[in-house]
C-alpha cells in the first residue's frame, strides 16, 4: 500500500469557464492500475469526477489521458511505475467536454478521410482470398491500433495544425495500402500525399513514445513516404 | 503541465531552432559580402570580427551548422529505412560526434592553435 | 431531439454491426452505442471464431454441430445450432472478403487452432477449428465490420445511453436515449429495433467483461414484461489473470499450454482424459476450483498455473502476443519463462433475451413474438449455447445471427408502418432522470455496486448451493433498498457519468435477481450451472429452458422444451 496524490485537471462547463486543479489522496496497491485510482475517487470521494473507461485492459482505447505530461492509458499504467504524485490531464489538442473527457470527434473524422476500408472490386473467390503469412506480417503492427488517440494528441505537428491528418489516420491508411488484398492503394495514397497529410510528419517520434500497443508509427509513416516518393518519381518518368 | 520532452522532440526542436537561426545568418552573411566592393568598409567589418563576442558568435554558428547537418543526416537515415529503435542511438551518436567536431573547430576560432 | 429511422440498433459490437450492414441495404439505419463503436467489448475477444473450414486438418460442420450440442450440455436448441454451424464457413469467408486480417497458414489460407470442446469425429480428439488473427480476433473483426458499415452509410450515434425501449400493444416503436455529452434526451422512432448490447458480466466482481457490460437493455425489457431465458447459465472462463480477472484466451491451451496445480500435476488429465486441457470451459473451471478447494492451489492459495513454458517462444510471439503483453504489464511475468497464475473469471452470459433463429424477440415460452423487436449476440438467447458455450462460438453467433436478424428486419419492414413514440414516454424518461438526481440518502453507488458484485462472485459462481443462493437473494433485496438511498453529487447535464452509473446499477441489481432466482429454481447441474446439492444432470425434469418474467416486482417462471433434432442427450464425457 502507498498513498498517492492524484492531481487532476478538472473542468465543468456548467460551473466555471476555466479549468481548475483538484488533489485527491488515495490508498493504492502497487499492482493496481491508475484507472483503479480514478474509480476509487469517483466511488468514495467525489462522484462528479468524470473520465471514460470500459475494458480496463488496454484493448478498447477509452481511457487515454495525459499522465505526468505524457499520454497513456490509465488502465495500462500501474501504480508501481508512478511517482507518489500523479498529475492527470485530458488529452492535449482536443476540446475538453468535462474533466478528463475530450471530444474525440475530430480524431475519428480524420480517420474517415483516408478511405479506411478494404476495397476490392474483383469478384471474390468462393473461399478466402489467399495471403501469405509474410504479406500479412506487413500489416501486422498496424492492425493492432485501438484508436485511443494518444498518438495524434501527442504530436506537435497536430498541435500546430488541426487540419493535419495525424499519425493515427496515416497509420490507418498504411494498414490498407499495404494489405495485398486491397486494390485502391494508389487512390488512397493520393488522399494522404499533401501538406496536411504525410509530409507534415516531421519524425518527432512522440507518437511512438506513447503508443500503448507499441506500434512503430513513425516507421510505418516513413515507409509510406518512401512509397509516395517512388510513385511520384515513376509518374514523372 | 507541459508535455514531456523526449529524445525525438528535443532533436526536432533543435533542428527547427538551428534551421531558423541559420537562415537569419545567411542574411547577415550576404550583408557582409555585399560590402566587398568597398575595401575600406570591408576592412572595418573584418576588424570588428576580432571582438570576442563575435568569436563566440562564430563558435555558435559552428554549433548550429553541426547540429543541423548531423540531425539532418539522422533524419535522412531514418527516412530511408533505418529502424525506429535506433533513433535515440543515432541522436546520441550525433551528439557525441558533433561535440567532438565542435571542440576541434571552436578551438582555432577562439584563438587557439594546433 | 427526434430521429426517424427504419431500423435502430442498440450496440455496435459484432452483432449490431453485422445487422447494420444487412439492414442498411434496404433502409436507413441508426446505430446507438454508449461508447464509441470501436470501443465495443467485442474488441476484447481474443482466441478465434469457429468454422469447420478444414484448412489445417479435416473437419466438418456436422462435427461442429455435435460439439456445440454436447458442449451446451444438450440444452442448446439443435435447430439453431445447425443453422449456425452450417452457416459458419460462409460467414468466415465473407468476413475475410470484408477485410478481416486473419492469420495465415503457409499456403495463405486462414489459419486455425484448437479450442476447448471442439473435436473431430464426434469427440475423438481436438480439432483445429478456431480461425484467428493472433489473439486479437474480436478486434480484427470489429474494425473490419465498423469500417464497412461506415462505408455503407450507417448512421452512428456514439455515446448515447439507452433509457427506454418503447413497446406498446406488443409492438416496439423505438428507443429513448440520452446523449451523454449534452445530457439531452433523443428519441429514435423506428420500424425495427435490434438489441445487440452485449453481456452483463459486471454483475460479478471478478470478470473479464468491460465496465460497459451492464446489460441495460435486458433489464429494460425485463421490466417491460419481456421474459429472460436461461439466466442461471453464466460462463466462468477458467483462465482469468489472477487479480484483475483479465481474460487469457483458451487459444493459449489450444497452442499447447497446460494447467498445473501446486504439485506440478497436469490435473486436467484426471477430469477429461481424452482432450484434457481443451475440455469445455464449465468443466475446466470446475476442475480448477476443485483443485483449489482440495488444497492444491498454488502455495495453498486460490489459483492454479497456466503453463506456456513448453510452447515454443516464436509461437507465443506470433500467435499469443496480446496475452503475453497482459502478463508482462499486469503481473510482470514473461509467459515463456514463468507460469501464469489464473483463476476462473465471469466471462459470458449464455442466457438473455429469448429470440427465434431470425432474431425476433419472443414474448413468452410459446414462441409468440413482439413485432419490430429483435435481439442478437450475447444479449440474446437463441439458444445455441445452451448451458455452456464453447470457445470461439460466440463470435460466430454474433455474426451469423446478427446477419439473420438484419435479413429478418429487411423482410419484416415491408409490412410495417412506422409508429411514433408517445410524448408521455419521453416525459417519463426525463422524470426518472430528475428523480435519480433528486434522490437523497447516505448511500454511494460505488459501495452498493461493489457489495453486489462481491456477493454474486462469492455465492453464485462456479459452485452453487440452495443456502448460498437464497442468502444471495436476500442480499440483493437489501441492496435494492439501499440503492434507493443513493445520493448523486453530480447534478449536471453534461457528461454526467455518475448518473449513468446509478442507472446501470439499477439494471445490474435487476439482472442479478433474475440470475439468482433462475439458479434457485433449477435443481440440477447442467453446463455452467452446478448445484452442489443437486450435482447430477436431470434430463427427465430439467431438459428445458427457463423463462423468467417480472410482473409487479415478482418473478414468475415458465419453461420451454429444448429442440432436439439430431443428437440425443448422452453422458457428457471428454
Amino acid at each position: 500500500m502507498k498513498t498517492c496524490t492524484f492531481n487532476i485537471k478538472r473542468f465543468d462547463p456548467e460551473k466555471a469557464s476555466t479549468p481548475r486543479w483538484a488533489k485527491f489522496s488515495v490508498e493504492m496497491e502497487q499492482t493496481e492500475r491508475l484507472l483503479d485510482g480514478l474509480i476509487k475517487i469517483k466511488d468514495n470521494m467525489d462522484g462528479t469526477l468524470t473520465f471514460r473507461r470500459s475494458c480496463a485492459h488496454g484493448i478498447c482505447g477509452s481511457c487515454a489521458v495525459k499522465i505526468n505530461g505524457k499520454n497513456g492509458l490509465a488502465c495500462q499504467t500501474l501504480i508501481k511505475d508512478m511517482p507518489d504524485t500523479i498529475t492527470l490531464e485530458p488529452l492535449e489538442a482536443y476540446p475538453v467536454i468535462k474533466d478528463l473527457v475530450v471530444d474525440m470527434s475530430p480524431f475519428f473524422e480524420k480517420n474517415d478521410k483516408v478511405m479506411p476500408y478494404l476495397v476490392n472490386d474483383e469478384t471474390p473467390p468462393d473461399r478466402e482470398r489467399l495471403q501469405s503469412p509474410e504479406d500479412q506480417h506487413k500489416i501486422l503492427q498496424s492492425i493492432t491500433c485501438i484508436m485511443c488517440g494518444s498518438c495524434t494528441s501527442s504530436c506537435p505537428g497536430y498541435w500546430a495544425n488541426k487540419d493535419y491528418l495525424g499519425p493515427s489516420a496515416l497509420l490507418k491508411a498504411y494498414r490498407f495500402i499495404f494489405d495485398t488484398r486491397d486494390n485502391a492503394s494508389g487512390e488512397r495514397l493520393e488522399k494522404i500525399i499533401h501538406n496536411n497529410g504525410l509530409w507534415r510528419c516531421r519524425s518527432i517520434y512522440n507518437c511512438v513514445e506513447v503508443c500503448p500497443k507499441e506500434i512503430d508509427i513513425t516507421g510505418h509513416l516513413s515507409k509510406l513516404k518512401r512509397l509516395a516518393v517512388k510513385k511520384k518519381l515513376l509518374e514523372r518518368k | 503541465m507541459k508535455y514531456k520532452w523526449h529524445t525525438g522532440s528535443i532533436a526536432w526542436i533543435i533542428h527547427r531552432v538551428s534551421g531558423i537561426l541559420l537562415l537569419l545568418y545567411i542574411f547577415l552573411h550576404l550583408y557582409v559580402l555585399s560590402n566587398l566592393k568597398d575595401p575600406q568598409k570591408f576592412e572595418s567589418i573584418m576588424k570588428a570580427m576580432d571582438n570576442p563576442f563575435v568569436k563566440i558568435g562564430e563558435a555558435g554558428l559552428l554549433f548550429l551548422v553541426i547540429a543541423h547537418s548531423l540531425n539532418g543526416i539522422r533524419l535522412t537515415l531514418l527516412d530511408i529505412g533505418t529502424p525506429t529503435k535506433y533513433q535515440k542511438l543515432l541522436f546520441r551518436a550525433a551528439a557525441i560526434i558533433g561535440g567532438i567536431i565542435f571542440l576541434i573547430g571552436a578551438w582555432p576560432i577562439m584563438g587557439g592553435g594546433y | 431531439m427526434k430521429h426517424h429511422y427504419d431500423t435502430v440498433i442498440i450496440g455496435s459490437g459484432l452483432a449490431g454491426l453485422r445487422a447494420a450492414a444487412e439492414a442498411s441495404e434496404h433502409g436507413s439505419v441508426a446505430v446507438l452505442t454508449k461508447l464509441y463503436p470501436t470501443r465495443s467489448h467485442s474488441t476484447a475477444a481474443q482466441g478465434g471464431i469457429g468454422a469447420a473450414l478444414g484448412n489445417e486438418e479435416p473437419d466438418s460442420p456436422e462435427w461442429h454441430f455435435y460439439d456445440t450440442a454436447k458442449g451446451s450440455d444438450f440444452l442448446g436448441d439443435q435447430d439453431a445450432i445447425e443453422v449456425m454451424c452450417e452457416d459458419a464457413i460462409r460467414t468466415i469467408v465473407e468476413l475475410e472478403h470484408l477485410g478481416v486480417p486473419f492469420s495465415r497458414t503457409s499456403e495463405g489460407k486462414i489459419a486455425q487452432r484448437r479450442f476447448g470442446g471442439h473435436t473431430r469425429d464426434f469427440g475423438k480428439a481436438a480439432v483445429r477449428r478456431a480461425c484467428y488473427s493472433a489473439d486479437r480476433t474480436g478486434h480484427a473483426i470489429l474494425f473490419a465490420l465498423f469500417e464497412q458499415s461506415e462505408l455503407q452509410g450507417v448512421n452512428f450515434f456514439p455515446e448515447f445511453h439507452v433509457l427506454d425501449i418503447v413497446i406498446e400493444n406488443e409492438r416496439c416503436l423505438g428507443v429513448i436515449a440520452l446523449e451523454i455529452s449534452s445530457g439531452e434526451i433523443h428519441t429514435f422512432s423506428a420500424k425495427a429495433t435490434l438489441i445487440a448490447s452485449g453481456g452483463y458480466g459486471k454483475v460479478f466482481r471478478t470478470t473479464s467483461n468491460a465496465y460497459a457490460s451492464t446489460g441495460d437493455c435486458l433489464s429494460i425489457l425485463f421490466n417491460a414484461g419481456i421474459p429472460l431465458e436461461d439466466m442461471e447459465f453464466f460462463q466462468f472462463h477458467p483462465t482469468g489473470l489472477y487479480g484483475p480477472g483479465i481474460l487469457i484466451t483458451e487459444g493459449a491451451r489450444g497452442e499447447g499450454g497446460i494447467l498445473i496445480n501446486a504439485k506440478g500435476e497436469r490435473f486436467m488429465e484426471r477430469y477429461a482424459p481424452a482432450i484434457k486441457d481443451l475440455a469445455p470451459r464449465d468443466m475446466v473451471s470446475r476442475a480448477v476450483m476443485t483443485e483449489v478447494r482440495e488444497g492444491r492451489g498454488i502455495n495453498g492459495r486460490d489459483y492454479v498455473y497456466l503453463d506456456l513454458r513448453q510452447v515454443p517462444e516464436e509461437v507465443i510471439k506470433e500467435r499469443l502476443p496480446e496475452i503475453s503483453t497482459f502478463c508482462k504489464i499486469y503481473l510482470g511475468i514473461d509467459p515463456s519463462g514463468k507460469p501464469i497464475p489464473v483463476l476462473p473469471t465471469a466471462h459470458y452470459a449464455m442466457g438473455g433475451i429469448p429470440t427465434d433463429v431470425d432474431g425476433r424477440v419472443l414474448k413468452d415460452e410459446r414462441g409468440s413474438v413482439i413485432h419490430g423487436l429483435y435481439a442478437a449476440g450475447e444479449a440474446a438467447c437463441v439458444s445455441v449455447h445452451g448451458a455452456n458455450r464453447l470457445g470461439c462460438n460466440s463470435l460466430l453467433d454474433t455474426v451469423v445471427f446478427g446477419r439473420r436478424a438484419g435479413m429478418a428486419i429487411n423482410s419484416d419492414l415491408r409490412n410495417t408502418e412506422k409508429g411514433s413514440i408517445p410524448q408521455s414516454m419521453i416525459d417519463k424518461a426525463g422524470d426518472e432522470i430528475d428523480s435519480l438526481k433528486n434522490r437523497t440518502g447516505d448511500e454511494q453507488a460505488g459501495t452498493v455496486r461493489n457489495e453486489l458484485q462481491s456477493a454474486m462472485t462469492d455465492k453464485c459462481s462456479v459452485f452453487r448451493t440452495e443456502q448460498d443462493l437464497s442468502d444471495l437473494a436476500g442480499k440483493i433485496n437489501e441492496l435494492k433498498e439501499k440503492s434507493k438511498k443513493i445520493e448523486l453529487k453530480d447534478k449536471g447535464k453534461i457528461f454526467n457519468t455518475e448518473l449513468l452509473e446509478a442507472i446501470e446499477l439499477d439494471h445490474l441489481i435487476n439482472l442479478a435477481g433474475a440470475i439468482t432466482h433462475s439458479a434457485l429454481q433449477r435443481r440440477e447441474s447442467r453446463g455452467a450451472h452446478f448445484r452442489e446439492d443437486f450435482s447430477e444432470r436431470d434430463d427427465r425434469k430439467w431438459l428445458k429452458h427457463t423463462f423468467v418474467f417480472k410482473t409487479d416486482d415478482r418473478l414468475e417462471f415458465k419453461y420451454k422444451p429444448v429442440t432436439i433434432t439430431q443428437f440425443q442427450p448422452e453422458e457428457r464425457k471428454y
